[in-house]
C-alpha cells in the first residue's frame, strides 16, 4: 500500500512539476512495510520511555505526577488543611479559627457582607449540603466508589489482563509453531526416505519389466524356430508320404492286398483251430 | 509560547510528563515564606504580563483540580469550594445591589 502511495505521490508530484523538474520516485525501505501494530506500539513505548525516563530526568524536583486516591485534606468540609498549617506555625492551633471568626465578624460589622434577602440562601445552601453529606453522603460515596471501581476494572484493568492473556496465547502458539518446525526436519527425512523407497520400487519394477520383455522376445524367437522346424518336419513327412503313395502302382497295391489277405488267412486258421 | 503550546522552559527529558499545574521556570520563594520586609523585592521579581497572568491562573486551577477534583475518591470539598467561590464572585460582581441594602449608615 505504501509503495502504491509512494508511486502515486511520485506521479502527482511529477504532474504538478511537469516540464520544470526531473521526475522523482520516492523509495520506501522494505522493512517499514511489514511492521506489525504491536511492534510499532513497542517502538513508541520505548521512544517515550527514553524521553521521560532518560538520564537527564530530574525526579527529585519534578516527581512523576500521580493521581491522588483521596481529595486533599480539608477542615469544616471545604477549608484546605494547608491553610491551617500556614497559620499553625505563626499563631498556634486556635489562630486560624480566630482569624476566620474575626474576618466574618469584621465583614458583617462593616457591612461588606450585607445581611440582605440573599443571606438566607447562604444558610440554606450550606445547611442543605451539611444535612445531605451527613445523611446520604456515606451511602452515596460507597455507591459512587463501587461504580468507579467497576468502571476502572472494566475499562482499565480487565483490558490489560485480556491483552496479556491474548499475548501469552500468541506466544504459546508461536512457540508451538517453532516446535512443530523442528519436527519438519524429521518429516523431511522421512519423506526423503519414502521417496527413495518409491524410486527403488520403481527401479525394481522396471528391471522386472525389462526381464519380462526380453524373456517374451526370446520366447517368441524360440517359438518361431520351433514352429518352423515342426512345419518343415511335417511338410517333409507329408512330401515323402505323398511321393511314396504316388509311386505305388495299382498292380503293386493289389499284390500287396493279396499278400495281406493271404497272411490274414494264414493267421486266422490257427486261431480258429485253437 | 503560543496558545496550546508548552511553556518554553518545559523539557520532557528533564521534567517528564507535562503537568499543567506545575511551574517549569526558575523557582522563587513561595508567597507563604516571604517576609513582609522582602515583599517589595519579591513582587518586583514577578511578571505582570497578561500571558503570565493567564498561565498563573490556569496553573492554579489545575493544581486545585488535580488535588481536590480529579482524585480517585473525590469528596464533597471541591463542590463546596466551587459553589462558595462562585457565590463570592457573584456577590462582588453585584456589590452595589447588596450595599444598597445596608442597615447602618456609619460603621
Amino acid at each position: 500500500m505504501l509503495s502504491t502511495f509512494a508511486v502515486r505521490s511520485g506521479v502527482y508530484g511529477s504532474a504538478l512539476l511537469r516540464g520544470q523538474a526531473p521526475r522523482v520516485l520516492a523509495v520506501v525501505p522494505i522493512g517499514s512495510r511489514h511492521k506489525s501494530e504491536a511492534a510499532k506500539q513497542a517502538e513508541t513505548w520505548e521512544e517515550a520511555n527514553k524521553i521521560f525516563y532518560g538520564p537527564e530526568r530530574d525526579t527529585k524536583n519534578f516527581p512523576h505526577p500521580v493521581m491522588p486516591q483521596e481529595s486533599g485534606k480539608v477542615r469544616m468540609g471545604f477549608v484546605p488543611e494547608n491553610w491551617f498549617q500556614f497559620f499553625y506555625e505563626k499563631t498556634g492551633v486556635t489562630g486560624p479559627y480566630f482569624f476566620g471568626v474575626g474576618l466574618v465578624t469584621t465583614l458583617l460589622s462593616k457591612e461588606i457582607w450585607v445581611v440582605d434577602h440573599g443571606f438566607a440562601e447562604v444558610i440554606g445552601f450550606f445547611g442543605a449540603i451539611w444535612l445531605l453529606s451527613n445523611k446520604v453522603g456515606a451511602g452515596m460515596a460507597k455507591w459512587l466508589d463501587n461504580k468507579n471501581d467497576l468502571v476502572n476494572k472494566e475499562r482499565f484493568e480487565q483490558p490489560i489482563v485480556d491483552a496479556k492473556a491474548s499475548a501469552q496465547e500468541i506466544i504459546a502458539n508461536n512457540e508451538k509453531a517453532i516446535w512443530q518446525e523442528d519436527g519438519q526436519k524429521f518429516l523431511w527425512e522421512a519423506k526423503k526416505e519414502n521417496v527413495a523407497l518409491q524410486l527403488e520400487s520403481v527401479y525394481r519394477q522396471r528391471l522386472a519389466q525389462v526381464f519380462k520383455d526380453v524373456k517374451s522376445r526370446l520366447d517368441y524367437q524360440l517359438e518361431v524356430q520351433n514352429v518352423k522346424r515342426r512345419f518343415e518336419q511335417t511338410h517333409m513327412v507329408n512330401w515323402i508320404v505323398d511321393n511314396v503313395t504316388k509311386s505305388i502302382t495299382p498292380q503293386q497295391e493289389q499284390e500287396s492286398i493279396k499278400v495281406c489277405i493271404a497272411q490274414l488267412k494264414k493267421m486266422s486258421v490257427p486261431v480258429a483251430t485253437a | 509560547m503560543g496558545l496550546g503550546e508548552y511553556p518554553p522552559e518545559f523539557n520532557p527529558r528533564i521534567h517528564g510528563p507535562y503537568h499543567p499545574g506545575r511551574y517549569y521556570g526558575k523557582a522563587d520563594l513561595p508567597l507563604g515564606q516571604v517576609k513582609l520586609g522582602e515583599m517589595g523585592s519579591w513582587l518586583s521579581r514577578r511578571s505582570y504580563t497578561p500571558q503570565s497572568m493567564v498561565s498563573c491562573t490556569m496553573r492554579a486551577y489545575w493544581r486545585w483540580a488535580t488535588k481536590y477534583m480529579l482524585s480517585k475518591r473525590t469528596s464533597i470539598a471541591p463542590l463546596i469550594q466551587f459553589a462558595g467561590t462562585m457565590g463570592l464572585a457573584y456577590y462582588f460582581l453585584q456589590y452595589r445591589t447588596h450595599t444598597n441594602h445596608r442597615h447602618a449608615k456609619y460603621h
